[in-house]
């Protein structure tokens, strides 16, 4: 009976052990994958968005540019051609805006539009010089909306820059070597240049959102110089040397990049 | 006892055992699953990305192969002013006017080859609407789901299947040497992509067409909530009747008769009412619209005219005028919200073949070498100087190369011919010289006509012209120096409705006249000036030397405009909403009705078929070809070179390309070209601009679809 009971507890120890090192094994590979399932909707979202984005010169665009140079976290707004949430019998455009809330959660508003003079009650896009921040100031600031939704409530930073025709990355979304000094429908602009920093739920509990918002802080803009990849390599030596905080949580960080083409070049 | 305990214990080893490895096998099972579905995800977007890849590089494959077909098509001759056509409908087959070119296996394979200098697609003999191996097909319905190929039926239900004769396009096989035109399988292959080019300019423009009705309905009431006078003048497409919009039959061609259902004011009217809802401010709310009758000024139809009368708005962007509520105008910013507009408006799904929403023209003359020689087409607004010659003296000697000389007892007023530079009477005009040039009005009539008609000839024109502009009723002269320095000064009479009593004066014209004494509206009103005193211009006749003004002037100024049409559509409605309407005689106030403009359409598209235009100088020919539907008189066979000289165009490709690119591979035992895994699709409609003269990309506009 004895003998019988201790290599049940061996036995159980064994299994217990093989769990153990099946967890661990697979523990981290699982924290990626929750990263991953809530970074790639996210860009693939943003990449269906950027896709349906209106780009007209008559338009207003709420982006990063010299008169909102947008320090820390970035926040985009601008008119695309996508379901938003609303009544029915709405246009098929859609306002749409990014941003991390103060809870270190990024935020989608898709607010669906009415046709032109259908309703007093829901706004119709409007061309300029009526702008984004006139009509809904709520996409350009961090008052709330309705309309808002938590898209991914692990991604904790939104940086964004611009590749324009030209071939350079700026901060700027227009050419100012050949003389433009407006957005102009994003006619310079070759694609939108974002990445996101992440971390998976269990990590996130080991930091509080002042942590997040402090981590959020330290991880540098972009600058008118980088070339593609420095960015995230200037994060990632952010977080190689966080020391304060969790380095269990600091480790299970990570960094998504992702470009995304706007108009042909011909 | 002993041995059933025994046998007890060995059967709970068993089940803790057996427990524990269903719990394992579960945790394993489930951890798999969780990295096969993630795995899933990560390939399918990874495919998004290629298919994504594989269209954007499609685009820039055909749009590449355009640029050299402009490049090789030289020179510019009404064989390939156009895109050559290839895997369109056979001839004698019903034709599908708004398509160009479709991805032809033909063309490779030769039983169809693409006439030069356009470039191959390179398309495999696989079509589109052929399932892979994975069930994946393109069925007509869908190629046509823009709506720019007749619809295979009338019936109100929504469906964009396309009438028989369209051919879905063939597959572009693409491997890593880019696309290669493939028997059997490869392995090799990446993706493929297939497309149809259709002539997005042949449209009417939604953003700048249409005017609205008051009242609206019924149809059999239904009136312009503009004064019939300004639609009649035409000068921009805003004018143009879209109640010209058969919606049905489907298919119009040159025999077909004059249809029974017309696209309705009402639906005109709302969609009037969206557009320009800052500007005009209609009452009532989105599909009900009203406006005031066009006797009312001011009201929603002066506003309306108060817009697009405008001589330097290239209607490329939304009026900054906003409305009470942060309300402004509204654009159609893609086809696809076209459609959205027109399934909330509920009109017609035939009138979408008619209508587009890009459109670009560089405003420049295609005539001979003005294309470099002048900086751009002359102003008609420069003539408006001429109703205050004292003020606007110093821009009138600039444009028109005259100096204004009061009434002075017995000798009524005149003009005298310096030139723009002149300081004293010239004997003549003379040439023009170098590039670029921005001539007064004498020296771009010297080169528009050829040096046998004297100058004696071009100085009657320019007084002709005077007379229609200002607006007294004498008749003006122009005093130019004799060659002879002895000798008296000579003088050009116009034509005006008082003839002059001058010694000399030429009699008053045959027929009597008509004397706009008004701005100019259009080009094609400078064919009511006269040559010699004697006979008007000659808009309606094939090869006319007059044939050149509808190209080097212009009522609209913007360098790059919006709304104006190919004169070389196939689309005989779109000529027929053009022509709807047009003064047929200014002084009677007559206007061309819906069947007879129908009946004149026919004509020139059938003449426009045969023969394409190159520059707005061939409507003479198509004036021509309109016959006597518009009437018999001269003024009532022009109204074709009215309303057509300004709203027509053929130095711009306007061309809307479709393509749908499937990433994806052929397995290794892939036994046909049909065995192909479709991975992942994307589908552009890609709005270009191309000036066909200089091969310029001059606007584009790239619209992702999701269906």
């Amino acid at each position: 009976m004895l003998v019988s009971v201790a290599v049940l507890a061996i036995l159980v120890v064994l299994v217990a052990k093989l769990f153990s090192s099946a967890a661990n094994m697979t523990g981290s590979t699982i924290k990626r994958i929750n990263i991953e399932s809530q970074s790639r909707p996210v860009l693939d979202r943003l990449a269906v968005d950027l896709a349906q984005m209106i780009k007209r010169a008559d338009v207003d665009y709420f982006t990063k540019s010299p008169s909102l140079p947008l320090t820390g976290n970035d926040r985009i707004a601008f008119f695309s051609q996508v379901p938003g949430y609303g009544a029915s019998s709405l246009s098929p455009v859609s306002l749409v805006a990014y941003r991390i809330n103060s809870r270190n959660r990024l935020e989608r508003m898709g607010k669906a539009l009415a046709w032109n003079g259908d309703t007093t009650t829901v706004l119709p896009l409007v061309f300029l010089p009526t702008t984004i921040s006139s009509n809904w100031p709520a996409a350009t600031d961090s008052t709330a909306d309705t309309d808002y939704e938590v898209i991914a409530p692990n991604i904790f930073r939104f940086e964004y820059c611009y590749v324009l025709r030209n071939g350079s990355i700026a901060t700027t979304p227009w050419d100012t070597s050949v003389g433009h000094t407006t957005i102009s429908g994003m006619q310079d602009v070759a694609a939108i240049y974002a990445a996101v920093a992440t971390i998976d739920t269990k990590s996130k509990i080991l930091l509080s959102d002042t942590q997040l918002s402090t981590l959020a802080g330290r991880l540098p803009d972009f600058t008118a110089n980088s070339r593609p990849g420095d960015m995230l390599s200037q994060w990632q030596t952010v977080l190689n040397g966080t020391t304060d905080m969790p380095r269990a949580a600091i480790s299970e960080i990570r960094l998504s990049e992702r470009c995304f083409p706007i108009a042909p070049s011909f | 006892m002993t041995c059933n305990s025994a046998h007890a214990k060995s059967g709970i080893a068993l089940l803790i055992t057996l427990a524990f490895v269903v719990l394992l096998a579960a945790l394993v099972v489930a951890f798999l699953s969780r990295t096969t579905n993630h795995r899933l995800v990560a390939n399918t977007a990874t495919n998004e990305t290629k298919a994504d890849q594989l269209a954007r590089g499609a685009l820039e494959i055909v749009v590449g192969n355009l640029k050299q077909e402009i490049s090789a098509g030289s020179p510019i001759s009404s064989a390939n002013i156009l895109p050559q056509r290839s895997g369109t409908p056979a001839p004698g087959s019903l034709l599908i006017p708004n398509l160009v070119r479709i991805s032809f296996q033909g063309e490779a394979t030769g039983t169809a080859p693409i006439p030069p200098p356009a470039v191959s697609s390179r398309a495999s003999r696989l079509n589109s609407t052929a399932p892979s191996l994975n069930g994946r097909s393109i069925s007509g319905a869908r190629w046509n789901s823009h709506y720019l190929v007749p619809r295979a039926t009338t019936s109100t239900t929504l469906d964009s299947t396309p009438i028989a004769t369209f051919n879905a396009p063939d597959w572009v096989l693409v491997t890593a040497d880019g696309p290669q035109v493939l028997t059997p399988p490869a392995t090799g292959a990446v993706g493929r992509y297939a497309f149809a080019i259709y002539d997005e300019g042949g449209l009417l423009d939604m953003n700048v067409a249409g005017f609205p009705y008051s009242p609206k309905s019924p149809a059999s009431a239904a009136a312009p909530g503009v004064p019939t006078t300004d639609v009649g003048r035409k000068g921009i497409v805003a004018l143009a009747d879209l109640t010209g919009l058969p919606t049905s039959p489907t298919v119009i061609t040159a025999t077909t008769s004059t249809p029974g259902s017309w696209h309705s004011a009402d639906s005109i009217s709302d969609c009037v009412g969206w557009k320009n809802y800052a500007t005009v401010q209609p009452t009532g709310a989105f599909n009900n619209f009203s406006f005031d009758p066009a006797t009312v000024s001011p009201g929603t139809g002066s506003r309306f005219l108060g817009v697009f009368l405008s001589t330097t708005n290239g209607f490329l962007t939304a009026s900054t005028t906003t409305a009470p509520g942060g309300r402004t105008d509204q654009v159609v910013v893609s086809r696809g919200e076209l459609l959205e507009l027109r399934s909330s408006l509920n009109f017609s799904q035939n009138v979408l073949q008619y209508l587009g929403t890009f459109s670009r023209e560089s405003n420049h003359s295609t005539w001979s070498d003005s294309e470099t020689r002048l900086s751009g087409r002359f102003p008609l607004s420069r003539f408006d100087l001429l109703t205050n010659p004292t003020a606007n003296a110093t821009a009138i000697k600039r444009y028109f190369g005259l100096v204004y000389v009061a009434v002075s007892g017995s000798t009524p007023e005149h003009w005298q011919y310096f030139g723009a530079e002149g300081t004293g009477l010239q004997p003549s005009i003379r040439s023009l010289v170098g590039n670029g040039q921005d001539p007064d009005l004498s020296v771009l009539l010297r080169y528009a006509y050829p040096a046998s008609s004297p100058d004696s000839e071009i100085f009657s024109i320019m007084a002709s012209l005077i007379d229609q502009r200002d607006t007294n009723g004498d008749t003006t002269w122009i005093e130019y120096a004799n060659r002879d320095p002895a000798a008296a000064p000579l003088r050009a009479y116009g034509v005006d409705r008082t003839p002059s009593s001058e010694p000399g004066a030429p009699p008053p014209p045959a027929g009597g006249t008509t004397v706009l004494n008004r701005a100019f509206r259009n080009v094609g009103e400078l064919g009511y000036g006269y040559r010699n005193g004697a006979t008007t211009l000659d808009f309606r006749t094939a090869g006319s030397v007059d044939a050149h003004l509808l190209d080097l002037f212009t009522f609209n100024t913007a360098p790059l405009r919006a709304g104006v049409v190919s004169l070389n559509t196939g689309n005989i409605a779109v000529i027929t909403a053009i022509l709807m309407g047009a003064t047929t005689n200014e002084s009677e106030a007559t206007y061309a009705s819906r069947t007879n403009a129908y009946q004149a359409a026919q004509n020139i598209v059938t003449e426009v078929n045969r023969q394409n235009a190159i520059g707005r100088a061939d409507i003479t020919r198509l004036v021509s070809a309109a016959g006597t539907a518009l009437g018999s008189s001269a003024e009532a066979k022009q109204t074709v070179a009215r309303a057509l000289a300004e709203l027509s165009q053929t130095r711009t490709w306007n061309l809307m390309i479709d393509v749908i690119a499937q990433s994806g591979r052929y397995p290794a035992n892939a036994e046909s070209l049909a065995n192909f895994v479709v991975e992942g699709e994307k589908r552009y409609w890609l709005h270009v601009a191309i000036d066909r003269f200089t091969g310029e990309v001059i606007d584009q506009q790239l619209e992702a679809v999701f269906e």
